[in-house]
């Protein structure tokens, strides 16, 4: 059965046609790369999956359940996590900090609990705490945690937002392009991550990004969107070859 | 070891609870213009540190903070007045009342961003205010006379423990992570399973209840109540406070507002050491604010992290 399945879902910003008629189903333990030029509405489909648009028609429905059009912080208790294509991280905040954060989603502490600093409370605490330095070990900033998530490198805060991702113990995980501006050295740290995320956690992936590097050596399916619309799927290899695919990317070249 | 932290904290609320009750039996012998001035500075460190919940810490630039106290005050004195309520619990009777009115005007603003947040909680103030102006049974434009006199130093300074040890444990628990997380950036906080409208409407009931108490203190210390006290004016005047102590912080608020009740005080002087006819208070006091937010944006005590970034 599929973890996730789109079904028939168009999106309109005013007259235009984001997303148009996008049917897709994913496998459980999948990665799935979806790639297209800019513009093509990739970030509008993962902002449907996890309730920051709603689609025009069409349905989402995660694990069985229907979940269009559901507000984000429900979908993301669902099992749902996401990074953003534009840094989004709490940036007056330290990287633990931001970490707890997400780390402290399944908690069932009340303030009431806080309040009288119960022992409840601090077992809660340290709980949270723990989660939140796994997630740091995973990405590899355990080292950094105290420092105040703004003055991180960029890198960093790439791969703190996958720790803040991950910290939510979601079932499947949106990477917006998780490779923006990272220098080589830093995209194969990445590569490690994300292989380390589907062998070692279990997580389901779904992956947006341009550097074709990236793309071609992890994902095991890949999904071409341009004007909204699928044009090619399939493996690495047979993307690489797609006429369609190249066109988009390229440009026509009539011959004869 | 979490027992030891549990245990510190009880143990200082304890010694602090007993220190006001000595100093409460002695303030007999304090100067009472001195005395009021404490009590005034107890009633605004109430009053800028359940703003600093709403504002500093949740992000919501509230202007509505009148409006909470005067519900508070109004609410209190009236079941003193007519019913006999016990004093602490028409205080209570107060807060939750104006923890209500939070609810209520939270629910349908809270969608509101910025400025527009702040002009829909400045109308909400104002209707209160008028409302307030047109209720004759707590005196209306007359005001509101012959309150008895409850509030003394020990009450005024119990909820000031109180108010800054419910502002510190909210802050340093996962409720408090999450209302700063809608503070730092809300689209990314929704991501992480942060229910951004329930957070918001918290931080703004918890603002509301201990405004609506310090009003309440207020009202049984004056005596006297009018809906004029209760201005938008009086909402700016808390809001500078936590401005020049540091958005965001706790012991900046509590400082700051200690030191804006004594400093109009202080200035008094002034007017007598150069033996002039004219009052140089409010310039003085004006450029002092002005100095503090040219050289220190982020207030006094507020640090790098708490600096509140344009959005």
């Amino acid at each position: 059965m599929s973890i996730l399945s789109l079904e028939k879902i168009s999106v309109a910003f005013g007259g235009l046609l984001a997303v148009s008629d996008f049917n897709f189903p994913m496998e459980d333990r999948e990665l799935v790369g979806l790639i297209g030029p800019n513009g093509a509405g990739k970030t509008t489909v993962f902002n449907v999956i996890t309730g920051y648009h709603s689609p025009l028609s069409g349905r989402v429905v995660f694990a069985g359940r229907d979940i269009t059009s559901k507000s984000p912080s429900y979908i993301a208790k669902l099992g749902i996590s996401r990074t953003f294509q534009n840094i989004r991280l709490f940036p007056n905040l330290t990287v633990l900090e931001n970490v707890m954060i997400a780390a402290q989603m399944h908690s069932h502490s009340s303030y009431l609990h806080s309040l009288l600093r119960t022992s409840y409370f601090y077992r809660e605490e340290s709980h949270i705490e723990r989660r939140a330095q796994n997630a740091l070990e995973i990405v590899g900033l355990d080292k950094i945690k105290d420092e105040i998530s703004k003055n991180l490198p960029y890198g960093d805060q790439r791969k703190l937002e996958i720790a803040r991702a991950i910290a939510t113990e979601p079932a499947l995980i949106l990477l917006d392009e998780p490779a923006a501006g990272m220098n080589p050295k830093e995209t194969e740290e990445l590569i490690d991550i994300i292989r380390i995320l589907r062998d070692n956690l279990g997580l389901t992936i779904f992956l947006i990004e341009h550097d074709m590097h990236v793309v071609m050596n992890i994902c095991e399916r890949i999904v071409v969107l341009n004007y909204g619309e699928i044009i090619a799927e399939g493996t690495p290899e047979e993307i690489k070859t797609k006429p369609e695919v190249l066109e988009a990317y390229l440009g026509s070249a009539t011959i004869g | 070891m979490f027992d030891k932290l549990r245990k510190l904290q009880y143990l200082l609320v304890i010694i602090g609870i007993a220190l006001i009750y000595g100093i409460n039996l002695l303030s007999l012998h304090i100067n009472p213009y001195y005395l009021q001035i404490i009590i005034f500075s107890g009633i605004n460190i109430i009053l800028a540190v359940s703003l600093n919940v709403i504002n500093g810490l949740c992000g919501q630039f509230s202007l509505g903070h009148a409006g909470f106290m005067a519900v508070g005050a109004y609410l209190s004195a009236f079941l003193t007045y007519y019913y006999q309520v016990p004093f602490p619990l028409a205080l209570i009777a107060g807060g939750l009342a104006s923890g209500v009115i939070g609810i209520g005007v939270g629910t349908p603003t809270l969608r509101l961003r910025g400025d527009y947040l702040a002009i829909a909680t400045l109308g909400m103030g104002e209707i209160i205010r008028v409302i307030l102006f047109n209720l004759d049974i707590i005196g209306g434009a007359r005001g509101f006379p012959g309150i008895s006199k409850y509030t003394d130093f020990f009450w005024v300074y119990l909820v000031v423990i109180l108010v800054i040890l419910s502002s510190y444990n909210l802050l340093k628990s996962p409720q408090g992570r999450a209302i700063l997380s809608i503070r730092e950036d809300e689209i990314a906080a929704e991501a992480m399973g942060v229910d951004t409208t329930r957070f918001k409407i918290f931080a703004f009931v918890f603002g509301a209840f201990w405004a609506g108490i310090a009003g309440g203190l207020w009202a049984h210390y004056l005596q006297f109540l009018h809906p004029s006290s209760f201005t938008f004016m009086k909402s700016v005047e808390i809001l500078v406070m936590i401005v020049i102590g540091g958005l965001g912080s706790i012991g900046g608020s509590a400082i700051s507002a200690v030191f804006l009740t004594f400093l109009p005080e202080a200035l008094r002087y002034i007017k007598v050491i150069f033996n002039t006819t004219v009052d140089p208070r409010m310039v003085i006091y004006s450029l002092l604010l002005i100095l503090t937010m040219l050289l220190r944006p982020q207030g006094l005590i507020g640090g790098y992290r708490r600096k509140v970034k344009n959005q």
